[in-house]
């Protein structure tokens, strides 16, 4: 789709000390941008113009595709690394994750690395049913030890959390408890968040629901005030992701919530791409529902998620996306009428997912016993060791280089060179696991994440674009 | 002598916004939408020339974000017998 350059594309240029924007032959640019352009002394070049040059210049040295180094000067800014977990600390939580021996993994934002103790709580499970066959009370403990442990993580009551299979289920439950008749109908959520959620309340106009999305900017990034400007009298919930998928575009959760609450708004909050790398107080931020799964930084594994709802909120919310186990007495066997549990056990749905909640609970007694700001301080100076290996090396890294606006991802934007699922083909075939996600690959370290590690990563990236 | 700013999207939104753009960024007036079919819409403004440039930049910038932007165009000084075809503006200067 050709793309249509303003004064605003000019002045974003100038702002970084870009000399030149590229753009494709199909693009147009605006007289106004054109002016602006001159004034600035800024050149549009076409994309092919551009491309042939840097070809017969790097003819004799590079194959192609060529790697295009970034030209644009940014500087980090980080807080202070405080140094709380030693490496010699990190070589020993490194025993327990043993694919870490062969294999760097900076995939976590996907998929973080098996525990030795997730593994056993998975054979404790298989065990069991080897052995016991049936033991349905153990299994149900089980799932309440994993909700209280969650619970720990993000300061609430374990009576506060749900357990689903997965964020989507979670969402959707909440969803289904809204009432959208009202004057109160609009559902404000934001392009960053991960496409399901938009999916569930895009879904929901069928039942009267407003959507108002908000855009990110051209940096991938929300500005705050963006919030005051679409949440307002007819919101009847706010749904925002804490940290964006794509570049680890990380957001003031307290003030998302401060604002959402000063319409009269209910605020829901992903956590998935962020928890258990940035301590979340449900209670100090005041925040009403909060979900994530477990997969990502807080070693469990895909079909199982969480969702916190605060007491005062539950009570009021009835989800038509239901089961046995969400009502009060699930073994009553009754079938003329829902009666919820008082609890935010009511959002729990069918038969809950037991293996997974072994796995689950296991992976997050890691996280809250290395605690998570410890794992923040070590991954934000990870980050920032990331953000200045980028600038070293002229990759485009399209993520904040404020490391306090930022997640655990260092996105680098590959696809103007080469596809993003080929470039973690070829990583993988380097011993490297690293994400792709669209038009960038995600390198995303946890606490286990070396230093060398991230520089081995970031060369060997850019070796790939260069075609080596 | 007015000068006529073209702003064409596909679907109803972008053109809105692009509208809203329009009338905030610079002093120009909205002449139309005209539907075209098949999702498209355009918005006409008027106004002098300076202003219908920054106008329709501004346009262009905000029917992009939200929506699919389609073309956009400024014709500074328009015949006015054909401008009165199109765009039904009689009262042109």
């Amino acid at each position: 789709m050709r793309r249509f350059y303003t004064a605003q594309d000019v002045e974003y240029a100038a702002s970084n000390g870009e000399r030149e924007i590229r753009i494709n032959k199909e693009d147009v640019v605006t007289s106004i941008a054109k002016e602006e352009a001159a004034k600035k002394n800024i050149k549009f070049v076409l994309r092919d113009q551009y491309q042939s040059t840097v070809d017969k210049s790097q003819s004799v040295q590079t194959q192609t595709p060529t790697y295009r180094p970034l030209t644009t000067a940014k500087k980090v800014i980080a807080p202070p690394y405080k140094n709380l977990i030693s490496e010699q600390e990190v070589d020993r939580w490194r025993q327990e994750f043993p694919i870490l021996k062969n294999i760097i993994h900076v995939g976590n934002c996907s998929q973080s690395a098996q525990s030795i103790r997730v593994r056993d709580a998975i054979d404790r499970y298989l065990d069991n049913w080897l052995t016991i066959g049936m033991d349905w009370e153990s299994w149900v403990t089980e799932v309440a030890l994993a909700k209280a442990e969650f619970a720990k993580l993000i300061n609430a009551d374990p009576s506060e959390i749900a357990i689903t299979s997965c964020v989507s289920e979670a969402v959707s439950s909440i969803a289904s408890a809204l009432d959208y008749t009202g004057k109160r109908k609009k559902i404000v959520v934001t392009d960053a968040e991960f496409p399901t959620v938009n999916y569930i309340w895009l879904a929901h106009q069928k039942y009267g629901a407003k959507v108002d999305i908000i855009s990110v900017n051209e940096n991938h990034e929300i500005d705050i005030s963006e919030y005051e400007r679409y949440i307002d009298e007819d919101t009847l919930l706010t749904s925002v992701t804490q940290v964006y998928y794509l570049n680890g575009f990380k957001q003031d959760v307290k003030k998302m919530v401060d604002i959402a609450h000063s319409k009269g708004s209910l605020i829901l909050v992903d956590a998935y791409q962020g928890l258990g790398t940035e301590p979340i107080d449900v209670k100090a931020m005041n925040i009403d529902i909060l979900t994530s799964g477990n997969l990502k930084y807080l070693f469990g594994l895909p079909g199982v998620a969480f969702m916190y709802v605060n007491n005062d909120l539950v009570k009021m919310l009835k989800p038509a996306l239901t089961g046995w186990f969400g009502q009060e007495d699930p073994f009553l066997f009754q079938t003329r009428y829902n009666d919820w549990a008082s609890e935010a056990r009511r959002f729990d749905t069918g038969t809950p997912p037991v293996l997974n909640a072994y796995a689950a609970r296991a992976g997050l007694e890691i996280v809250n016993e290395v605690g998570v700001e410890r794992i923040k301080d070590r991954i934000d100076m990870l980050s920032a060791h990331a953000l200045n290996g980028c600038i070293q090396r002229g990759l485009n890294c399209i993520s904040p280089f404020d490391v306090n606006k930022k997640g655990g991802s260092t996105a680098i934007w590959v696809s103007d060179i080469m596809d993003s699922h080929t470039v973690e083909v070829e990583l993988a075939k380097r011993n490297i696991i690293a994400s792709a996600r669209g038009d960038v690959v995600r390198v995303a370290p946890h606490f286990y994440t070396k230093v060398s590690e991230i520089d081995y990563v970031l060369d060997q990236i850019k070796n790939i674009l260069s075609g080596r | 002598m007015s000068s006529f700013g073209f702003i064409e999207t596909k679907g109803y939104v972008a053109c809105v916004e692009a509208a809203d753009a329009m009338v905030k960024s610079a002093n120009v007036e909205i002449l139309k939408f005209i539907e075209i079919g098949g999702g498209y819409i355009t918005v006409i403004v008027k106004g002098d020339v300076g202003a219908v440039k920054a106008a329709v930049d501004a346009g262009a910038a905000a029917a992009q974000k939200v929506g699919e932007l389609v073309t956009v165009h400024v014709i500074a000084r328009p015949n006015m017998e054909i401008m009165k075809k199109f765009v039904d503006d009689s009262d042109n200067e």
